[in-house]
């Protein structure tokens, strides 16, 4: 049994040198001597932190090389945070910068690093910290506005490519290619991720594509800020969302409401998180609150939100519960007091719905 | 009539709307609605055009236990409850949102009737997403995913009805044919959840719940909301409002400005990238200047944006 008090840092700094999610699932598999063993390492991992910059203050900036130099000195003092990942805006190397280059000269390779992608690398290598670098690239001959994702490892893991670029980004054919409809996730050491950017936030298809595709948490590079429509998707969605923009970097918690926010002063934040969490209905889950304080005491949070509704019922509008012990899932805690998620009951009630419909009425 | 001092715009309209919060519980139904038609009371010196009241007010937490096929209303020919507030409606000249269980061809709705300045009942939407325990404690029966937009003499309304709020579609529907103003009587006030309606579907809401009264502005902004000294609201509202993209219509804004001064109001919703216009002139009709500037609506925006997406998409 490893120690309690363990931390995430120097867990994941043995998981991170040099080996990736398939040699963690493997340590997991071939080291554990108990259940206990390996759940601790799987809710501990499941707690993170995230940090995000914006681009206050570095705009206009006169030079793509003096803009990645600010971006990596403000990346370096949100570094303090020890975060597992950071993100970074919306083509952060180009935009509001005064000098002009075209796709052809500043698009970089989705898998073998380019001069922007590099320093990124040796960031993320050095913090060991998982970055969302989004840059201009090319593949098959398109270019694409991307957010890659780099590893702990520095090693380029995946790349998103937005899927709704404004019709001055296509330019009839000639700029930016859009991405797919559908996007992709991403496995982390912590969860599953996925990435919407900019112009993507006025469209649903996307965000719930990430959602039935098991994302966690969505990373949000932008130039626009987003404001109440990141809200929404958060909550409809039921995952955190973290935005990096022109004008701030948000922390958006699984149930719609803002985290932490950038500051003027900074220009970045940071929170921690834990993805061991459930957003659930307020009935039939207020009936079970004292009987699971009672029974796990401090090993859970839970928290009431009056409101932001969502529920069937009256009152409260919906409550989240977490684990805060390695040894507890959350899902096992609703299970034992059959509880369902706030997704599962309005699933099912669909389907009693759809049953009972007069489609005439 | 309207008072004939009273100056308004051609498209504004005063609403009002009904908490349920601190008439709960009582023993019976009559005590029920003896109280709901107090409340309402309090906002006819303001001569509202419409009042939302609370969803099922005549037997939420009320203890007097009845069966539903003894109370449902009829929804053509007024019932009991529905019968006062006809009388209510003709005289304060104003549409009242009415929300009571109803029967209709052998099945029984949760429904939302709309009654007419004349007094008559002029249209119904039955909640389309009903809890569970609705339909099979109650006996309740979902009404369509296609409801009505009701026309009023000042525009499309539309209805939805607690838990309703939990889905999409039907609000979509809504918003497909034209709807400006959504009522929603409630049970549990979605405060959020309400605003985000208001924002995707560019509708003014009017919320009447268990726990509050609200009117939320196109963009979701709360304009007004009840609380412990009044459990009542009632303001006017500006239909002749419209939400566009920030981009690149800003630069055309110093110009609407520079010819229409006051009998335009400009908003900019930095963070979201939104602008709202409303005219404050007689004359004036928003649409109109969109025309003149060449500016889409929003879903026009999007929809422009979309069709290159889509033709670029590999």
């Amino acid at each position: 049994m490893i120690k309690k008090d363990i931390t995430r840092r120097d867990f994941l700094g043995k998981s991170a040198t040099g080996i990736g999610i398939g040699v963690l699932g493997a340590l997991n598999a071939q080291s554990c001597t108990s259940l206990e063993y390996s759940r601790e390492r799987e809710v501990l991992r499941r707690n993170l932190r995230v940090a995000s910059v914006d681009l206050q203050h570095m705009y206009p900036g006169i030079s793509i090389e003096s803009r990645i130099k600010n971006m990596l000195d403000r990346m370096e003092k949100a570094a303090g945070s020890q975060p597992d990942i950071l993100c970074l805006t919306e083509t952060f190397d180009t935009s509001y910068v005064n000098e002009s280059k075209p796709y052809s000269e500043i698009a970089e390779d989705e898998y073998e690093p380019g001069p922007v992608t590099t320093r990124i690398s040796n960031f993320a290598k050095a913090h060991s910290c998982y970055v969302i670098c989004p840059i201009v690239t090319k593949n098959q001959g398109r270019y694409y506005n991307s957010a890659l994702l780099i590893d702990r490892a520095g090693k380029i893991t995946g790349a998103y490519h937005k899927v709704h670029p404004v019709d001055s980004e296509i330019s009839d054919g000639q700029g930016i290619t859009p991405g797919p409809i559908r996007p992709p996730v991403f496995e982390t050491d912590f969860g599953t991720i996925g990435m919407q950017i900019c112009f993507d936030a006025n469209w649903f298809e996307s965000w719930a594509h990430l959602k039935n595709d098991g994302a966690e948490i969505v990373f949000f590079p932008s130039q626009f800020p987003g404001g109440r429509i990141l809200n929404f998707h958060a909550w409809r969605h039921n995952y955190y969302v973290v935005s990096s923009t022109g004008e701030d970097a948000r922390i958006i918690d699984i149930s719609g409401i803002d985290i932490d926010s950038s500051s003027f002063q900074l220009g970045y934040t940071w929170a921690s998180i834990n993805l061991e969490k459930a957003y659930i209905p307020t009935f039939p889950g207020k009936y079970s609150i004292p009987d699971i304080l009672t029974k796990y005491k401090d090993r859970v949070k839970i928290k009431v939100y009056r409101d932001t509704g969502g529920g069937a019922g009256t009152g409260a509008g919906h409550i989240t519960i977490e684990s805060l012990d390695p040894d507890l899932y959350v899902k096992d805690v609703l299970k034992e007091y059959e509880i369902p998620t706030f997704r599962e009951q309005t699933l099912e009630a669909e389907q009693v719905q759809n049953r009972y419909r007069n489609p005439e009425a | 009539m309207k008072n004939e001092y009273e100056v308004r715009l051609p498209r504004e309209i005063v609403v009002a709307s009904i908490d349920l919060r601190g008439l709960w519980p009582v023993d019976t139904v009559e005590e029920r609605v003896n109280d709901i038609l107090d409340r309402m009371q309090e906002v006819y010196i303001f001569k509202p055009d419409l009042i939302c009241l609370p969803e099922t007010f005549q037997t939420s937490w009320v203890r007097e236990e009845r069966k539903v096929e003894d109370y449902a209303e009829d929804v053509h020919v007024p019932g009991p409850v529905t019968s006062l507030l006809c009388r209510e409606a003709k005289a304060q000249q104003c549409y009242i949102v009415c929300p009571i269980i109803t029967k209709d061809d052998g099945k029984f709705y949760n429904s939302a009737l709309l009654i007419n300045r004349e007094g008559q009942i002029d249209g119904v939407y039955h909640k389309s997403h009903l809890v569970p325990s609705e339909i099979q404690e109650m006996g309740l029966t979902p009404g369509t995913l296609t409801p009505p937009a009701l026309n009023t003499d000042f525009g499309k309304l539309g209805i939805q009805i607690c838990y309703d709020a939990n889905w999409f579609d039907c609000w979509d529907h809504l918003k497909q044919q034209g709807t400006e103003l959504i009522c929603f009587p409630s049970q549990a006030p979605f405060i959020n959840v309400l605003k985000h309606h208001a924002w995707i579907n560019q509708a003014y809401i009017v919320s009447s719940t268990g726990e509050g009264a609200r009117i939320l502005d196109i963009t979701g902004d709360e304009i007004v909301k009840s609380g412990q000294f009044e459990r009542w609201v009632c303001e006017t509202i500006n239909l002749e409002k419209r939400l566009i993209h920030v981009w690149p219509y800003i630069r055309k804004m110093k110009a609407i400005r520079n010819k229409y001064g006051e009998k335009i109001k400009i908003n900019i919703y930095h963070p979201e990238n939104w602008i709202t216009l409303e005219s404050r002139d007689p004359e004036l009709k928003v649409q109109e200047i969109l025309e003149e500037y060449e500016i889409p609506s929003y879903d026009e925006h999007l929809r422009k944006n979309e069709l290159v997406q889509d033709k670029y998409r590999p």
